[in-house]
C-alpha cells in the first residue's frame, strides 16, 4: 500500500481534481450497490411492506413530505429512495456483465483480426464496420423486438452492440505489438501462434483495455437506460434505473416529479463519474498523450 | 582573434519530474566562432541535445533554463521572450534534425516552403526568388532542381529530404546551424555527400555550426573543435585533432578506446566498465569517478573544475592524462 | 575439411507489395494488374564454417537483415536452398523446425523492442529453451536461468526484474542468454550494437567474443558499421539491392576491395584514423528502388566504372584466385587490362 501511494500513478492522480470527484462518485455508488439495502427501511418488491396509504408523497422537503421516505413514495407507496438502491444494483450488474460479455468476444475477434491478418482481418472488420453505421440503439431495439426482453436478452443485446469497441482497439494494439522484434524473438524461439498470443501479445494488449472498459461501462448503463425507458429492457419485476424513470414518467405531468427525476439525476452522476475516472485512467495509461 | 558568434556561459536546464530534478544540462559553458564547426559529442543522457535546444529556446515544461547566458551577437538569447526567439529560430539560428520531417511540412511543396523563407527575409521579386531557389537547390547536390522545386517532401528520399533543410537554412542567411545527429538516420554514403556539403557551406558563407553527435569519427572529420559533455557537464574540451589524438579526460579516452578502428585489429576492445550514473541521484565529486581507471578518494570529494590541461585542452579531472598516457 | 553449419544458396525473397483493391485499374487491358514485388533479397549465396563469424554489411535496405530473418525462418524464403549441418530447412513446416531452432538462435537489433516488457527476465531467457518442450520445476527454472544470465554478466538477484528496470546494454546482455538457452551452434545477430552507446558497444562486442570462444559459436553478424564488422568478422559479405556483390576475409576486403561499391563504401565511412586521408570517392544519387530493379548489374546507375555490359547482363559471384568471390563484369576476365586503376 506505502508502494502504490508512492507511486508516480498516485502522485497523478492526487494532482487531477475530476478523477478525485469521479472516483469518490463512483466510491459512494458502490458502497450504496452493496451495503444500500441494509441501510433502507423498505424492501420495494416486498408488497407485504408496502402502503397504498403511502403513495405519491413528495420528497421530505416538501410539504406532505414523510420522514420516513427520504426522497418520496410512487404510486404503489415504494420508497423512491429504496427503489434507487435496489435499481441501481440491477443497472450495475447488467454494465458490468455487459462488459465482461463484450470484452471476452472483441478481445478474441480483435486478435485473431490483427494477429492473423487476411480473410479473417477483412471479415471480422467489414462485420464492425458495417454495425457502427448503425447507430448503437438501434441495433439493440432491433434484437430485443426480435427476440424478447428479460436481462438475458439486454445482456446478449449490449454484447451484440459493445464487441466492436474491443475489437477494434484490440486490432489496433495487435498490430502494433507483432512489428516489435520481442514477438519475431518468441518465433525464433519456436513459440506457436496460438502461444504467442497467449503469452505475448494479451498481455500486452490489456492496457488500452481498461481504458475501454471503464468508459464502457457507462455507456451500456446508458443504453439499458434508454432500452427499459422505451419498454424493451428488463422485466417490471427486475425494475433498472431506467425503468424507474420510465415509470414515474407516467405521472410526471400531473406534477409528480420525483420519482423519474430522481433516478434520472442517479443515472447522470453514475455515468458521470464512471467517464471522469475513465478518463483520467486514459491519460494516464496511454503513453502517447503523456 | 575575433569575438565569438555564441557564448554559452554556464548553462543549467534543469527538467523537474516525479522522479526528482533532472540536471540534463549542469552548468556548461563553450563558444563557437565565425567559420567553425564546434562538435557537441558525449553517450545518451550526456545532455547534448538539450544545449541545442536551450540555445534555440525550445525547452518545454517541466523543463526550464535555471541559469546562464547563452550571448549570440552579444545578445542574451536566454532572457529573450518567446515571441522574440521565434524571429531568432529559422532565421539567424536554424536548426537541422535527425529527422528532417520534422522541420519540412508536409503539406506544401519544397518550393513553397523555400519562397516563405526568402519572402520573410528578403524582398527579391517572385521570379528572383524562384531563381535563388533552384540555385541554392542546385548547390546543396539536387539535380532537376526547377522540377523538384514543385515537389512534396515524401517524394524525397531521406539524404535529400536533409538536403532541403540545409538549403532552407542556407537560404535564411543563417549565421549559426545547430544540427543535431544530422546524418545518423542516413547510410555511410548519403552521409559523406551531406558531410561535405555542410563543411563547405559553412566555411564558405562565414557562418558557424554546432554538431550534436554520438560518432565520434564523424566529429573528428568535421570538426573544428569538440565539446565533450558526460552527465550534463562538460568534462573535456579542445581542438579536434589533439582530443582525438591523446585527450587528457579518461572518459573521452575510454570512448575513443571503445571504438573499434581498421587500422589495427586489437583481440578485445578497452571497454568502459559499468553505465552511465543516474542523473537525478548525483552527489558532489566527479559523475565519472565510479567508471574510472585514475578515480582516487579525492574524487568521490571534490567536484573537479574545468581547467586548462595542455595545448588548447581544457578538462574537469584531478588526475588529467599525460600526452603519452600510459 | 569440416561441414558448414550454415549453407545459403540462391537465396530469394521477395514481398507483395499492396493488397487486392491497390492492383485494380482502368483502361490498361487487365482489370488486374500484376502483383508488385518488393525484391528485397535476390539470390544470396553464402556459407559459414564452425566457429567462424561472417559479417553481412550493406546500407539500409539492401537486404541484409532480410536475409537473416529468413535464415531464421521469421519470413518465409521465397526460393532458395538453406541448409543447416547439411539439412534443407528452407521447406520444413512449423513443427518439423522445432529441432532446427535449438541449433540455431537469434539476437535482434532494438533493446527496447526485443523483450517483451509483461515478461520478467527469468521467463524471457528461458523462453526458447522451454519451447523445446519437457517440463522443468521451478526450482530448475529459476537456476538455469541464473546460470544464463552469470554467463552474460549479470547477477541472480535480476532474474526476477522486468526489462524496464534495465539499461540498453543490459538488455542487449539478456537477449543475448536468451539465444545461448538453447547452447545453439549458430547465432543470427541482427545489427546487436547498432541502437547502443559506444562505450556499451564494445562491452558488448567483447562478450559476443568471448562466447564465441567458450562455446564454439558461428555467427552472422549484420551490420551496417564497417568498423565494427571488421572488429568481429572473419570473413565479409558486401550487399547491395538484395544481392551479394562481394565475400572475402577480412584482410582481403579491407586491404583490396575489388568490387566498386566495396571501394566506396569503405571510402565513405567516416573514420578516426589519420592514416587514411580524406581522399573519398565520390559517388552520385541514391540507392535505386528493391520495386523495379535496374536491368544488368544493380550497382551501374551510380558506379564510376560502369560500362556497355553492365546494364546488359547482371553480373555473377565469381571466385577469385585469392578465395574471394566478386560479382563485377570488371573481374569477370582472367587478363589485367580491365582491371579497376
Amino acid at each position: 500500500m506505502t508502494r502504490f501511494l508512492s507511486s508516480e500513478f498516485f502522485y497523478h492522480y492526487r494532482r487531477n481534481l475530476p478523477a478525485i470527484f469521479g472516483s469518490a462518485l463512483l466510491l459512494c455508488f458502490t458502497l450504496m450497490a452493496i451495503f444500500g439495502p441494509l441501510l433502507v427501511a423498505q424492501d420495494p418488491y416486498d408488497v407485504t411492506q408496502l402502503e397504498l396509504m403511502d403513495s405519491f408523497k413528495p420528497p421530505v422537503w416538501l410539504e406532505g413530505g414523510d420522514p420516513r421516505y427520504l426522497l418520496g413514495t410512487d404510486g404503489q407507496g415504494r420508497d423512491v429512495l429504496a427503489s434507487i438502491v435496489y435499481g441501481a444494483r440491477i443497472s450495475a450488474f447488467i454494465g458490468l456483465a455487459a462488459m465482461l460479455c463484450s470484452c471476452l468476444i472483441g478481445t478474441t475477434l480483435g486478435l485473431v483480426a490483427g494477429y492473423y491478418g487476411g480473410l479473417a482481418d477483412s471479415v471480422i472488420m467489414r462485420i464492425a464496420d458495417i454495425q457502427l453505421s448503425f447507430p448503437s440503439m438501434l441495433i439493440a431495439l432491433f434484437l430485443m423486438s426480435a427476440f424478447g426482453t428479460g436481462i438475458d436478452m439486454v445482456l446478449i443485446a449490449l454484447t451484440a452492440v459493445g464487441w466492436v469497441v474491443y475489437a477494434r482497439t484490440v486490432r489496433g494494439s495487435t498490430l502494433g505489438e507483432i512489428q516489435k522484434e520481442y514477438i519475431q524473438a518468441a518465433r525464433v524461439a519456436g513459440l506457436g501462434n496460438v502461444a504467442i498470443i497467449r503469452k505475448h501479445v494479451l498481455p500486452n494488449v490489456l492496457t488500452p483495455l481498461i481504458v475501454v472498459s471503464t468508459i464502457q461501462v457507462g455507456t451500456f448503463i446508458l443504453i439499458e437506460a434508454s432500452l427499459s425507458f422505451l419498454g424493451v429492457g428488463v422485466p417490471i419485476t427486475q425494475p433498472s434505473l431506467g425503468l424507474l424513470v420510465k415509470e414515474g414518467f407516467d405521472v410526471l405531468f400531473s406534477g409528480i416529479w420525483w420519482t423519474s427525476a430522481f433516478p434520472g439525476l442517479f443515472i447522470m452522476f453514475l455515468v458521470f463519474g464512471i467517464n471522469l475516472f475513465g478518463d483520467f485512467l486514459r491519460d494516464e495509461l496511454n503513453p502517447r498523450l503523456r | 582573434m575575433a569575438d565569438p558568434l555564441l557564448e554559452v556561459r554556464d548553462l543549467r536546464t534543469y527538467f523537474h519530474t516525479f522522479g526528482g530534478v533532472v540536471k540534463a544540462v549542469d552548468g556548461v559553458s563553450f563558444d563557437v566562432r565565425q567559420g567553425e564547426v564546434v562538435g557537441l559529442v558525449g553517450e545518451s543522457g550526456g545532455g547534448k541535445s538539450v544545449v541545442g535546444f536551450s540555445i534555440l529556446g525550445l525547452i518545454d515544461p517541466p523543463g526550464r533554463i535555471e541559469a546562464g547566458e547563452i550571448l549570440f551577437a552579444g545578445e542574451n538569447l536566454a532572457a529573450k521572450s518567446e515571441e522574440e526567439m521565434r524571429s531568432v529560430r529559422g532565421g539567424e539560428i536554424a536548426m537541422v534534425f535527425q529527422d528532417p520531417m520534422t522541420s519540412l511540412n508536409p503539406v506544401y511543396t519544397v518550393g513553397h516552403q523555400m519562397d516563405e523563407m526568402l519572402r520573410l527575409h528578403t524582398d527579391l521579386d517572385r521570379k528572383a526568388r524562384r531563381a535563388r531557389c533552384v540555385e541554392m537547390l542546385e548547390q546543396v547536390g539536387i539535380s532537376e532542381a526547377e522540377s523538384r522545386l514543385d515537389a512534396y517532401p515524401h517524394q524525397f528520399s531521406g539524404g535529400m529530404r536533409q538536403r532541403v533543410v540545409i538549403a532552407i537554412a542556407l537560404l535564411a542567411g543563417s549565421r549559426l546551424i545547430i544540427a543535431d545527429e544530422p546524418t545518423t538516420a542516413l547510410d555511410v554514403t548519403v552521409q559523406a555527400q551531406i558531410l561535405k556539403l555542410m563543411r563547405r557551406q559553412i566555411v564558405e558563407r562565414g557562418a558557424a555550426m554546432i554538431m550534436v553527435t554520438h560518432d565520434l569519427a564523424v566529429i573528428s572529420e568535421m570538426a573544428d573543435r569538440v565539446v565533450v559533455l558526460y552527465c550534463g557537464k562538460v568534462v573535456e574540451r579542445g581542438r579536434t585533432a589533439e582530443i582525438i589524438n591523446a585527450p587528457s579526460h579518461p572518459y573521452t579516452r575510454g570512448l575513443l578506446d571503445s571504438i573499434p578502428r581498421i587500422a589495427e585489429r586489437r583481440d578485445r576492445l578497452d571497454q568502459i566498465p559499468g553505465t552511465v550514473p543516474d542523473i537525478r541521484t548525483l552527489g558532489k565529486g566527479c559523475s565519472f569517478r565510479d567508471r574510472c581507471f585514475r578515480a582516487q578518494p579525492v574524487c568521490a570529494e571534490k567536484t573537479p573544475v574545468l581547467s586548462p590541461v595542455r595545448g588548447s585542452l581544457d578538462a574537469a579531472c584531478h588526475f588529467p592524462l599525460e600526452e603519452t598516457a600510459p | 575439411m569440416t561441414p558448414p553449419v550454415l549453407e545459403v544458396k540462391d537465396l530469394v525473397k521477395a514481398f507483395p507489395v499492396g493488397g487486392f483493391l491497390d492492383r485494380l485499374q482502368v483502361g490498361k487491358g487487365s482489370l488486374l494488374a500484376p502483383q508488385r514485388q518488393l525484391r528485397a533479397v535476390n539470390g544470396v549465396s553464402l556459407t559459414i564454417a564452425p566457429g567462424e563469424v561472417f559479417a553481412l554489411v550493406g546500407e539500409s535496405g539492401c537486404g541484409k537483415s532480410t536475409v537473416a530473418k529468413t535464415i531464421a525462418r521469421i519470413y518465409e524464403p521465397t526460393s532458395g536452398e538453406i541448409r543447416i549441418d547439411g539439412e534443407d530447412v528452407s521447406r520444413l513446416p512449423f513443427r518439423a523446425m522445432l529441432p532446427v531452432r535449438r541449433k540455431l538462435q537469434m539476437i535482434f537489433q532494438d533493446p527496447y523492442a526485443s523483450l517483451d516488457p509483461r515478461q520478467r527476465v527469468r521467463d524471457i531467457v528461458m523462453e526458447p529453451r522451454l519451447a523445446q518442450g519437457g517440463r522443468l520445476s521451478r526450482r530448475e527454472l529459476q537456476d538455469e536461468a541464473v546460470a544464463l544470465l552469470a554467463k552474460v554478466g549479470l547477477n541472480a538477484e535480476q532474474a526476477n526484474r522486468y526489462p524496464h528496470q534495465f539499461s540498453g546494454g543490459q538488455r542487449q546482455r539478456i537477449g543475448i542468454a536468451r539465444a545461448l538457452s538453447v547452447r545453439p551452434t549458430l547465432i543470427i545477430a541482427d545489427e546487436p550494437v547498432s541502437a547502443l552507446d559506444v562505450s556499451i558497444q564494445a562491452q558488448i562486442l567483447n562478450l559476443m567474443k568471448d562466447l564465441r570462444d567458450e562455446f564454439r559459436l558461428s555467427y552472422l553478424f549484420v551490420s551496417h558499421d564497417l568498423s565494427v564488422a571488421h572488429h568481429i568478422a572473419d570473413r565479409i559479405g558486401v550487399m547491395y539491392l538484395g544481392f551479394m556483390v562481394e565475400t572475402a576475409s577480412r584482410d582481403q576486403l579491407f586491404r583490396e576491395p575489388k568490387h566498386p561499391y566495396t571501394r566506396v563504401l569503405l571510402s565513405a565511412a567516416p573514420t578516426l584514423d589519420k592514416s587514411n586521408p580524406g581522399t573519398k570517392i565520390e559517388i552520385r544519387g541514391e540507392v535505386p528502388s528493391a520495386l523495379r530493379l535496374p536491368s544488368g548489374c544493380c550497382f551501374r546507375t551510380r558506379c564510376p566504372l560502369a560500362f556497355d555490359r553492365c546494364a546488359v547482363e547482371r553480373p555473377a559471384l565469381k571466385p577469385q584466385a585469392d578465395g574471394s568471390a566478386v560479382a563485377c563484369h570488371l573481374h569477370d576476365r582472367t587478363d589485367t587490362e580491365r582491371m579497376i586503376p
